[in-house]
């Protein structure tokens, strides 16, 4: 997983709030069983619409989505951040995510930033007047950057940190080998295991 | 979550996968650990009094647009902020509703029995409990997915797959079915459905479906009467 430090890229204004992920991602399109390739999957039905944000030329390559409240509630699937990626999302701002959302989003490398709704309203403002503005969100201070306008956002330390040190949960486990051998070894035998796959 | 107790833990044991002999001992040891401390102090603390719910149905496109199956199609003006506002309005226009219409009398297309929701054994022995001998109206298709092929095996045991069949409905293979239309279970753009699934999102069940999310006991009974019922709507079972 690539580190994130910062990033800049063009706004997309997302006024909708209980974003789901059956409209982040149609259900049809988890039959897939790569773990990439899924940018025409994002948003897929309401692209259809000609007036879609993502429709229009000046938000077509955008990277920072900001979107209303209870952003990524529904089901638990991380195709939704993998087809956030792909398009080409970095960053999603919202005043509320849902859950597993935001801890999938922090395992993939997706930046949920948490900001007040006075501030997403603020934002979709400075977008309205200068469609394609640029955003640029700074994971080390914890602000976001539009126009002459800066805010903070929040997120957790620990993934703030994982996003800064690019590490995904495989790299993370592999960093304890050892002592997960020794713990493995004094567990309960009533409690579930992992066995080795089969060669 | 909820503390294990004594219900939970005959429930678990002897099932497939449940730690037996030495083993169970030391988990029901661990697993009664598992409660709240003394003390504990709440967020907030909500009562419910399980004898004076009555069944609830979904009105809009998630699960919290809910309301009893006796009261109106809620005005979107009564919905708290702005946002909550426009989004009933947006639901609303999505599901083809309007505000202060009864939900008992929103006509159905389809009744989807299933999803690993609600498609327990015993969901599936009440609601063939409520179809038994009665006839299935003409307008609506009902399809039966078991959560499970063990449910399927056991249902077909208890010849609960002659009981919808004989009603008028599709017995199925267990599967996701049209809880989330991955396979061609989907509704068409427009159809309306009441399903024991839990997910109520625009295009969940099919690009312009629109679903009510219902209990076992009320898809039945849906799927008699044609429109969203409660059991209690039902005429009773002629004599044989």
């Amino acid at each position: 997983m690539e580190k994130f430090i910062t990033h800049r890229g063009t706004g997309v204004p997302l006024k909708q709030s209980n974003v789901d992920t059956d409209q982040i991602i149609p259900a049809v399109y988890l039959k897939r069983i790569t773990k990439t390739g899924f940018d025409d999957a994002l948003f897929a039905g309401w692209r259809k619409n000609p007036d879609f944000v993502l429709n229009q030329d000046v938000y077509k390559d955008g990277s920072v989505l900001v979107a209303g409240s209870d952003f990524g509630t529904g089901s638990s699937r991380e195709h939704a951040v993998w087809a956030l990626r792909d398009y080409g999302f970095n960053v999603v701002i919202s005043s509320r995510f849902a859950d597993i959302f935001r801890g999938n989003s922090g395992k993939q490398g997706l930046l949920a930033a948490h900001v007040d709704q006075s501030d997403v309203e603020l934002l979709w403002k400075l977008m309205d007047e200068q469609p394609g503005i640029e955003i640029e969100v700074n994971l080390e201070s914890k602000t976001i950057t539009c126009d002459t306008v800066t805010v903070p956002f929040q997120i957790d330390d620990y993934t703030r940190w994982r996003l800064m040190e690019g590490l995904d949960d495989i790299g993370l486990t592999m960093q304890h080998d050892e002592d997960i051998k020794a713990y493995e070894d004094g567990r309960p035998a009533f409690k579930p295991v992992t066995l080795p796959a089969k060669s | 979550m909820i503390a294990p107790d004594q219900t939970t833990f005959d429930y678990v044991q002897g099932r497939p996968h449940a730690p037996q002999g030495e083993d169970w001992d030391a988990a029901v040891e661990y697993w009664n650990t598992l409660h709240t401390d003394e003390g504990a102090e709440f967020d907030n603390e909500v009562f419910i009094n399980a004898d004076e719910l009555e069944p609830f149905v979904t009105w809009g496109t998630n699960p919290g647009q809910g309301v009893p199956l006796s009261e109106n199609v809620p005005d979107p003006e009564d919905a708290g902020d702005d946002n909550a506002k426009d989004a009933a309005r947006r639901a609303l226009d999505y599901m083809g509703l309007e505000a202060g219409t009864p939900m008992k009398e929103i006509p159905v297309d389809t009744v989807f029995l299933g999803s690993c929701t609600n498609s327990r054994i015993e969901d599936l022995r009440i609601a063939a409990d409520i179809v038994k001998g009665r006839t299935k109206a003409d307008n609506v298709r009902m399809m039966v997915v078991p959560g499970s092929a063990k449910v399927r095996l056991q249902a077909e045991a208890e010849g609960l797959d002659q009981v919808f069949k004989d009603f008028g409905a599709d017995w199925r293979f267990a599967g996701c079915s049209m809880c989330l239309g991955m396979n061609p279970d989907q509704l068409a753009p427009g159809e309306r459905c009441a399903s024991t699934s839990n997910r109520n999102f625009e295009g969940r069940q099919g690009k312009g479906g629109r679903t009510h999310l219902v209990s076992p006991v009320v898809a039945a009974a849906t799927a008699v009467r044609g429109t969203l019922s409660a059991p209690s709507d039902l005429e009773s079972v002629p004599a044989v």
